[in-house]
């Protein structure tokens, strides 16, 4: 089946859309959510912990960088239950917007430990753990990353 | 604090809302046992929402939104109304239904009130209904685990 680039073309009975405050913790409500949304479509445990991970990067990051710890502002979290695997899209309302070149890293772990800022695996760590990653602008300005995960027969 | 959860207009979409508010509960430092009774109330007003509100209707939604402060945890359940929810004249209790006086339906409503501290429809002057449960924070810890 293929996968369609624009997440707002999901047909809406599919979709679970979670919106959260920005504050650092609240990742674990859209960690539960989609690990309960995945243990019922059947993925194995150890994917699960993958999808749980990746989402819990992509939130902070939405919390952090995104929307700059305002808690007044939402982490938009879309969750759609496919034939052929989930497909989750989070996004933040874009108080800085994140650069292009940020979206591709391979961070050098040499590198990072001659940096005071140990920062910058998270995104390095999505494109690992999920099988197919997609930085594009949210609807509301705000960047959006969009990922899917595939259920293996 | 707040928070947010659409979900699909079909039955078994409830589970997922029941482990989300688990574990937006938890993150609020609310007792296990409160959070038992949520999601057990939230389960009951998700299906009646799907069932009696949305006439199963799988093009429709079901919109849940949590409101934290200090002194209340609430939760409101809305659908999208194509059935207005008319309250019955003579409300049976659960003991009453259990012993034959009335309909085994319905219970659901009965039991949110049993397991949490206010409930009720809101009136609305928009289409739709809106089912709102509180819980007090009193046991709370206020802290986020």
């Amino acid at each position: 089946m293929a996968i369609s680039d624009d997440p707002a073309q999901e047909p809406l009975d599919k979709v679970i859309e979670l919106r959260l405050p920005s504050k650092l913790g609240y990742e674990r409500v859209a960690m539960d959510t989609a690990s309960s949304l995945a243990r019922r479509m059947g993925f194995h445990p150890d994917r699960i912990e993958s999808l749980k991970t990746a989402l819990s990067e992509a939130v902070t990051n939405a919390i952090e960088h995104g929307n700059q710890h305002d808690e007044a502002m939402k982490v938009v979290v879309l969750l759609t239950a496919r034939d052929d695997g989930l497909v989750i899209s989070v996004a933040d309302q874009g108080q800085k917007i994140l650069p292009q070149e940020h979206t591709t890293p391979s961070p050098q772990i040499a590198d990072v430990l001659e940096r005071s800022d140990k920062g910058g695996w998270g995104i390095w760590l999505i494109r690992e753990l999920m099988d197919e990653v997609e930085f594009t602008t949210a609807p509301s300005g705000g960047n959006q990353v969009r990922m899917v995960i595939h259920l293996e027969p | 604090m707040s928070m947010e959860l659409t979900l699909p207009n079909q039955l078994g979409y409830e589970l997922i809302a029941r482990d989300t508010i688990a574990a937006f509960a938890r993150r609020l430092g609310m007792p296990m046992d409160r959070i038992d009774d949520m999601k057990t109330a939230l389960c009951e007003a998700c299906i009646n929402a799907m069932e009696h509100g949305n006439l199963l209707n799988p093009n429709l939604r079901v919109q849940i939104l949590c409101h934290v402060d200090d002194d209340r945890f609430v939760i409101e359940v809305y659908d999208q109304g194509l059935r207005p929810f008319v309250p019955p004249p003579t409300p049976l209790s659960i003991v009453d239904k259990l012993t034959g006086m009335g309909s085994l339906r319905g219970m659901g409503l009965l039991l949110i009130s049993q397991l949490s501290d206010e409930s009720g429809f809101v009136p609305r002057d928009e289409a739709g209904n809106c089912f709102r449960f509180t819980f007090q924070r009193s046991g709370a810890a206020h802290v986020c685990r």
